[in-house]
């Protein structure tokens, strides 16, 4: 299997140095970009430059992608898969646009990792494949020859290095979330133990719990959390505590509870009515529209987009869509929208803006810059606002070409 | 299923709910009094008293939950809150006013209680108590005696499926679940008065002894404040009724 590494700031800010001798069926991993020639030693890795990375066909390779910006140039080489690896926002860039940026290239990517708990747990809860390339084990799991070196792997090492073997043979590898999942939640339940009244472990705690489908479990520990924050004056912690009881009512299908817990943390106008559609929803049967929505609204988008994706309706197609703007699954997106099937026509007028500024997107991601002002300027036509997407989208080529450059002026 | 708004901005009932021990011979008359005027029940426990507490309460149309304690649980308040908690919610109130047996409301408070509780937009509201000191005609304030200076939460929103709870105390435990603090309130310029220590010196001795004694360290609250009970001369200020 061949590799191509693309790190945001060149090899010295790559910071998975040693899983690259963990890459199984690793054939030839080639960085872009400057290398030290110890470290080309050291980690059995050779550096190209940008230009002759592109004279490579890139379809055989598979990415290893660690930049948002690099998303729009891996795009269009059209490689085999893309892993993608996320990070926090450096000091130095403008985080709306990393952020939203992020997002996108996890949603492009056939799997993603992270060093970063807090990005694990976000994603696990926007979309699949995710895992967590950190830990706290001492325990060896497995191990792995790399040429003369045999590597002792931790926990997530060995999930990780098996969940890319399943992906290299086309085979799903979902399983390996739930093991790690079981992994987190075992070590955070302990952690519980000893730390009764430590507010975030109780969470965490809770929040594998829930990941791993058990609510019923999960809920005394979130109720602990809750009460560690409000005695110790953290009150902003309605929604994000009890809040989530919601969602976990609605994971073990009582509705008409997770209604009513919903319904105590809302006060707006738009809120309430919110609670009175899924009320209307669940007197008509609609069981399955309440649990997605109940789901959503705790930010749960993947469980929502699970619930969703069987049903065929033109409100659940609606709500799906819905979904996948918030996870920035575009593709999907406009697939639904063109399928023409959604429902309301208030939802289509502003899906109208929604879908081109979509399309602009990624039009732009895929290098194809006329069609994509094209469809921002349409946007524009109904929406002036959409204006300040072609802003976006010109802050983001900057913020590439900048990195391009530094790449470009290392090697 | 069940439709009824969470959150109604008319037809609310608002309920009292008391702890009470051997206040046969103070204030808890009037307060009952008083509190029949403006809320629509009150529910009470009798922490173990050993005066016709019980019978006074029993004699009120409106109290309509009563329970008498054995064995006095007032070493256990957290325990004797959440028991008193209970027994209110128990009677479906939509409001709870927790009062104590020598507290009163002014009258500015209670004609404005029903807008205070037929609203949408918040669920507790906080009050301005004030302690009054060796009489009915003034209250204390000096750097111990500061409690009218800051909201007191007194009167709360019941949520069914809100998660309650106070804090594992033996002392001070706050009168109304903790989880309040979590949701909107109003902070409302209205003002209670405490009648606690409108007593006699002897009195206030004595309830000083019994402070020292319950918290011979200063655990659950001020030494300072306790030793302050004994103080000759303490700032007091004269109370002025609101125009309605």
């Amino acid at each position: 299997m061949k590799y191509m590494i693309f790190c945001h700031n060149g090899w010295g800010d790559f910071s998975y140095k040693r899983m690259l001798k963990l890459l199984p069926d690793r054939d030839e991993v080639l960085v872009v970009g400057e290398v030290m020639e110890k470290d080309e030693q050291d980690y059995d890795v050779c550096s190209i430059s940008l230009t002759n990375m592109l004279s490579l066909d890139l379809t055989e390779y598979t990415t290893i992608v660690c930049s948002p910006y690099w998303l729009k140039s891996v795009n269009s080489l059209h490689p085999r898969y893309m892993i993608a690896l996320l990070e926090r926002c450096p000091d130095d860039e403008d985080a709306e646009m990393w952020n939203k940026y992020s997002e996108l290239l996890a949603a492009q990517a056939d799997i993603v990792g992270t060093a970063s708990e807090r990005i694990y747990l976000e994603q696990c809860l926007r979309r699949e494949g995710i895992f967590l390339l950190s830990g706290e084990s001492p325990l060896t799991y497995g191990m792995v020859n790399h040429r003369h070196d045999t590597l002792f792997l931790n926990d997530y090492e060995m999930i990780w290095f098996e969940a890319l073997s399943s992906m290299n043979k086309g085979e799903r590898f979902e399983q390996w979330t739930s093991v790690q999942w079981e992994i987190r939640c075992k070590y955070y339940v302990d952690l519980v133990a000893t730390y009764p009244f430590h507010a975030t472990i109780s969470y965490l705690a809770a929040t594998y719990l829930y990941l791993l489908g058990r609510s019923s479990d999960a809920g005394m520990y979130l109720v602990n959390s809750f009460e560690q924050m409000v005695l110790h004056d953290y009150l902003d912690c309605l929604e994000s505590h009890y809040r989530f009881l919601s969602s976990m009512a609605a994971q073990v299908g009582d509705l008409e509870k997770a209604i009513r817990i919903y319904a105590v943390s809302v006060y707006s106008e738009a809120d309430q009515m919110k609670v009175i559609e899924m009320r209307d929803w669940l007197e008509h049967g609609k069981d399955d529209l309440v649990k997605a929505e109940i789901f959503r609204l705790n930010e749960d988008y993947a469980s929502a987009i699970r619930t969703l994706k069987p049903l065929n309706t033109s409100e659940s197609k609606s709500l799906l869509r819905d979904n996948y703007v918030q996870t920035y699954r575009y593709e999907d997106v406009l697939r639904l929208t063109e399928e023409g099937s959604l429902s309301h026509e208030k939802d289509s007028e502003i899906s109208l803006v929604d879908s081109l500024l979509i399309r602009g997107t990624i039009h732009m991601l895929h290098n194809r810059p006329y069609e994509a002002v094209t469809a921002i300027l349409t946007a524009t036509t109904v929406e002036l606002s959409a204006l300040r997407w072609l802003s976006e989208m010109s802050s983001y080529e900057e913020s590439a070409e900048r990195m391009l450059r530094s790449i470009a002026y290392e090697s | 299923m069940n439709h009824k708004p969470i959150r109604k901005t008319s037809g609310n009932r608002l309920t009292a709910m008391l702890q009470v021990r051997n206040e046969a011979n103070r204030y808890l008359e009037s307060v009952l009094h008083d509190l029949s005027e403006f809320v629509d029940e009150i529910v009470i426990i009798d922490d173990a008293s050993t005066d016709g507490t019980f019978e006074l309460c029993q004699s009120f149309a409106k109290v309509t939950r009563l329970i008498k304690l054995e064995k006095s649980e007032f070493n256990h308040e957290w325990q004797l809150r959440q028991r008193l908690w209970d027994l209110a919610i128990s009677t479906d109130p939509d409001w709870l006013l927790a009062v104590d047996a020598d507290e009163f409301y002014e009258d500015l408070a209670k004609l404005h209680m029903r807008d205070l509780i037929n609203q949408d937009q918040y669920d507790w509201v906080g009050f301005r108590i004030y302690d009054f000191w060796g009489g009915l005609t003034h209250y204390r304030e000096d750097e111990l005696w500061v409690i009218h200076q800051r909201h007191t939460r007194l009167l709360v929103r019941y949520l069914p499926d809100f998660y309650y709870f106070y804090p594992r105390m033996d002392h001070h435990v706050p009168r109304l679940p903790l989880s309040y603090a979590v949701l909107p309130g109003f902070q409302a310029e209205l003002r209670v008065k405490h009648y606690g220590w409108a007593v006699s010196k002897e009195e206030r001795y004595e309830k000083y002894l019994r402070y020292m004694s319950s918290d011979p360290n200063g655990e659950w609250g001020s030494l300072e404040q306790y030793q302050s009970i004994l103080d000759e001369y303490p700032t007091v200020i004269e109370w002025k009724e609101d125009p309605l």
